[in-house]
């Protein structure tokens, strides 16, 4: 039982952690490991600052804290801090996984996985084909001085099946990937005829493809291209902490401001199962379901406790760590665009030439947002034409929020082992995100 | 049975910065252990987080060689052991200093705001072996990674100033700042004649993978079949160098040591070595290029670790008048080597100063041509720092 002190606030968080990690490249296995470590990162603050430790020695945590106690300066009037009485203090157990928990999922099950994807990936041009099993299960324990106890988990398991095609001077590497979050569901989604008809599509596209005339064109992207461009464009400027301190900012982005096109809404949501699943975050705050965008309008933002103080809001469950060697920041969870009103085929009738993006490499979004796509389609007279290679999409967020013209009615939400947002120094952080099939009327396409 | 065992201790001490104002203090401490087993072609690693029983890893290694994961073992001996740096800033010390900073930066810049981060790290690393290698590395270092916000300004953040250093002088970070600022203030038309570009060398990371042996094993890589031929112009050479100031370890994860710790990929223009591990190496009948890496309990692979460019000029002022990215986030390569990079700060430099800001722009080329036709230099600065110049082809955004 830790002993907080009066004078501060304090909590601490700890995650006892289970990954498996396997690895098959051209038939061999490479890596095959399954660890569990515990680790726990404490925090103290004084009213004037935070004191952060991490440490593996969860035996000892109360020398740890003592150690931040002793480098903090006592507050008598920390309690009525403001930051210090925006903290929830909630008391719950939240256990979904125990009972299916990828740790009691045997070695030999998810190896055997693993082979079977390798086994769909055929065809004279693939050079190399490299399925990677990853799973994860984490216990968090959490208690604060101001009295949370709170234990809760969170589980993912997938499997990634990346190959390397060539033929002549041409080459292509992309990856397949599925991810649930209990490894039977998992097994009944890995599909062999899915695998080998997207290695197909790879391989035409690899012999096909052709340059394009950089220039400014309407676009059309994927559930999946668009889940990176509301992440991207809009969800990282929505993460409060860059407006603490910055009266410019609070102006500019004051609710209510007109910020996009009247039919786009995006929200994120840390209640949904998946990558992006966070019942409390890192500083205990419930999960909850934020509009960042409503019908073109800014309608909310992405908090910690901190800046949820700092702007006059409420916390909204976004305070989140890559694990506990890093303090939590403001990050988000799962983020999503919300479906229209258009049948897909509606909202390809609408472009006269323009370009579909299927799938992507990367997305990065400051001012301006950028796309590296893959796999990539010319649309012709609202029919999907030949491939093309694009080495980047790029947009003015604002110019291209306003821009969007039409969404699909049915929305998809993805989750991934693989990959993650990063943000400063801490990456790469598990996080979800969705939508429809989403047009935008003009990008700059290189 | 042969066995490696790697001890490697970290610890870090990290300033968080919001608004200009120091707001958190965090230590991090990592001791991690790893034991790998070696016996009839295969290897069987066991990693401790924390304190290790040495004897409890080592059945345990032997113990998953019954996974059956095929690696050559070729362990080979030597000794050496480097001394410890010196401590850059007391722990005591760290506070006050960045404190001190930016104080100083809100005064002499106070239409600004800086955040984010700046991370000390030190790090300890021993490798030995059955085959009698017993080595000892040391890393220490500064990070400095502050945003710098212009207080009018409705962006996220305006600059960033990124460095890596080995000693903490506030004189000289305020100037870089403040340079940076004054460039800023002082917004410039894009130049009509065409001019070359100072970038990040990782402005071409994206070809990096493609010196990967497992890659270019595949065939799909873009230097795949090109071994021994001519692929850049003349005075372009890529290494992976394990000297300082590039990094501290001068031995890889395998317990590779390099000649004068060098190992070129690039030579002269000419492709000469692809980035391998004892198995890659093996696969695909390739030297040894001493740059594996590996996580405490993981089978070792390929790492970018010490790759870098030989230099061919020193200073800004060797690029005369250019275009100076100072952010660029988002760029990617086409599997033809076409390259996309959108530049959200760039600068106008003149006899190596900062002049003005250039309105945001989109550089595009190809690789080939980038460090072929197009290569004008490789940059050295200080503390290891370099800078690509090349003959970009630039258009406004």
């Amino acid at each position: 039982m830790l002993k907080f002190r009066q004078g501060y606030y304090a909590d601490v968080r700890v995650e006892d952690r289970f990954d498996t990690h396997i690895v098959l490249r051209d038939g061999n296995l490479e890596e095959c490991k399954a660890s569990r470590v515990k680790r726990a990162f404490l925090r103290v603050y004084d009213g004037e600052m935070w004191y952060y430790a991490s440490t593996s020695d969860t035996e000892d945590l109360q020398r740890e804290l003592d150690g931040l106690y002793a480098a903090a300066q006592p507050s008598a009037g920390i309690s009525d801090d403001p930051v210090v009485r925006a903290f929830e203090v909630n008391k719950d157990v939240c256990l979904h996984f125990a009972d299916c928990s990828v740790a009691d999922v045997p070695l030999e099950e998810k190896t055997a996985l693993v082979r079977a994807a390798a086994e769909s990936v055929r065809g004279d041009e693939v050079k190399m084909t490299m399925v990677r099993y990853i799973d994860r299960h984490s216990d968090y324990e959490f208690y604060s001085s101001k009295g949370a106890e709170l234990k809760y988990d969170f589980q993912t398991c997938g499997v990634s099946v990346a190959f390397a095609l060539a033929e002549g001077e041409n080459n292509l590497t992309n990856a397949y990937q599925r991810a649930d979050v209990r490894f039977d569901a998992l097994r009944s989604i890995v599909r062999a005829e899915e695998i080998d008809s997207f290695v197909k599509e790879n391989i035409f596209f690899m012999k096909n493809a052709k340059p394009v005339e950089a220039g400014e064109y309407p676009v059309i992207l994927a559930p999946m291209v668009a889940g990176v461009f509301a992440h991207e464009s809009f969800g990282h400027k929505s993460e409060a902490d860059f407006m603490i301190g910055d009266e410019t900012m609070k102006k500019e982005w004051a609710l209510g401001s007109k910020v996009g096109s009247d039919i786009l809404s995006i929200y994120d949501s840390g209640l949904d199962f998946g990558s992006g699943y966070v019942p409390y975050d890192d500083e205990g705050t419930k999960a909850g379901k934020t509009y960042l965008i409503q019908n073109g309008v800014l309608a909310g933002r992405l908090h910690s406790v901190e800046t949820a103080v700092e702007l006059g809001e409420q916390p909204t469950g976004n305070a989140r760590a890559v694990s506990c060697d890093f303090e939590p920041i403001v990050r988000m969870t799962t983020t999503v665009i919300d479906a229209g009103d258009l049948t897909k085929e509606e909202l390809f009738a609408g472009v006269k030439h323009g370009y579909f993006i299927k799938d992507l490499k990367h997305g990065s979004g400051m001012s301006t947002f950028t796309i590296a796509p893959t796999l990539c389609y010319e649309i012709v007279d609202g029919k999907l034409g030949d491939p093309v290679r694009i080495a980047v999409i790029t947009g003015n967020v604002f110019e291209t929020l306003s821009l969007v013209d039409g969404l699909s009615d049915e929305k998809e939400i993805f989750s991934f082992v693989t990959g993650g947002c990063g943000k400063m120094e801490q990456a790469p952080l598990n996080v979800g995100f969705g939508g429809p099939y989403v047009r935008i009327s003009k990008m700059r396409v290189q | 049975m042969e066995y490696e065992i790697i001890r490697r201790k970290e610890t870090g001490d990290s300033v968080s910065v919001a608004a200009s104002k120091v707001t958190s203090f965090r230590k991090n401490f990592n001791e991690t252990t790893t034991v790998r087993a070696y016996e009839n072609g295969c290897i069987g690693i066991a990693g401790a987080v924390g304190k290790a029983n040495l004897s409890a890893l080592k059945k345990e290694a032997a113990e998953s060689l019954k996974k059956g994961i095929a690696y050559p073992c070729n362990l080979s001996g030597g000794v050496r052991h480097d001394p410890a740096p010196k401590e850059i800033l007391p722990e005591s010390g760290i506070v006050p200093a960045f404190r001190a900073l930016l104080e100083e930066l809100s005064q002499k810049a106070d239409g600004y705001l800086f955040g984010n981060k700046i991370n000390l790290s030190y790090e300890t690393v021993s490798y030995e072996n059955t085959a009698g290698a017993s080595y000892t590395s040391h890393d220490a270092s500064l990070e400095y990674a502050l945003t710098i916000k212009d207080k009018k300004s409705a962006n996220i953040m305006d600059m960033v100033y990124g460095k890596r250093a080995f000693s903490y002088n506030k004189d000289a970070v305020v100037s870089e700042v403040l340079e940076m600022i004054a460039a800023y203030e002082n917004p410039v038309p894009m130049p009509a004649e065409k001019l070359p570009v100072v970038t990040d060398v990782g402005a071409v990371a994206p070809l990096f993978s493609h010196f990967v042996a497992e890659m270019y094993g595949s065939g799909a890589s873009l230097l795949s079949g090109k071994m021994g031929q001519k692929v850049f112009g003349d005075r372009v050479s890529v290494l992976v160098d394990r000297n300082p100031p590039y990094t501290g370890r001068f031995f890889d994860a395998e317990g590779v040591v390099n000649p004068e710790g060098k190992f070129y990929l690039v030579k002269d223009g000419v492709f000469c070595g692809a980035l391998t591990t004892k198995r890659s190496a093996q696969l695909f009948s390739l030297p040894v290029s001493g740059t594996a890496g590996s996580t405490y309990d993981g089978v070792p692979g390929a790492t970018f670790t010490g790759l870098r460019f030989e230099n061919t000029a020193e200073g800004y002022a060797a690029a005369g008048d250019a275009i100076f990215v100072v952010y660029a986030s988002g760029g990617d390569m086409t599997t033809t080597g076409d390259l996309g990079i959108p530049v959200q700060m760039a600068f106008l430099l003149k006899d190596g100063k900062f002049v003005g800001r250039l309105p945001e722009l989109m550089l595009s080329g190809n690789v080939f041509d980038i460090l072929g036709k197009d290569f004008v230099d490789v940059i050295a600065l200080a503390d290891g720092d370099q800078r690509l110049v090349a003959n970009f082809g630039v258009q406004k955004a």
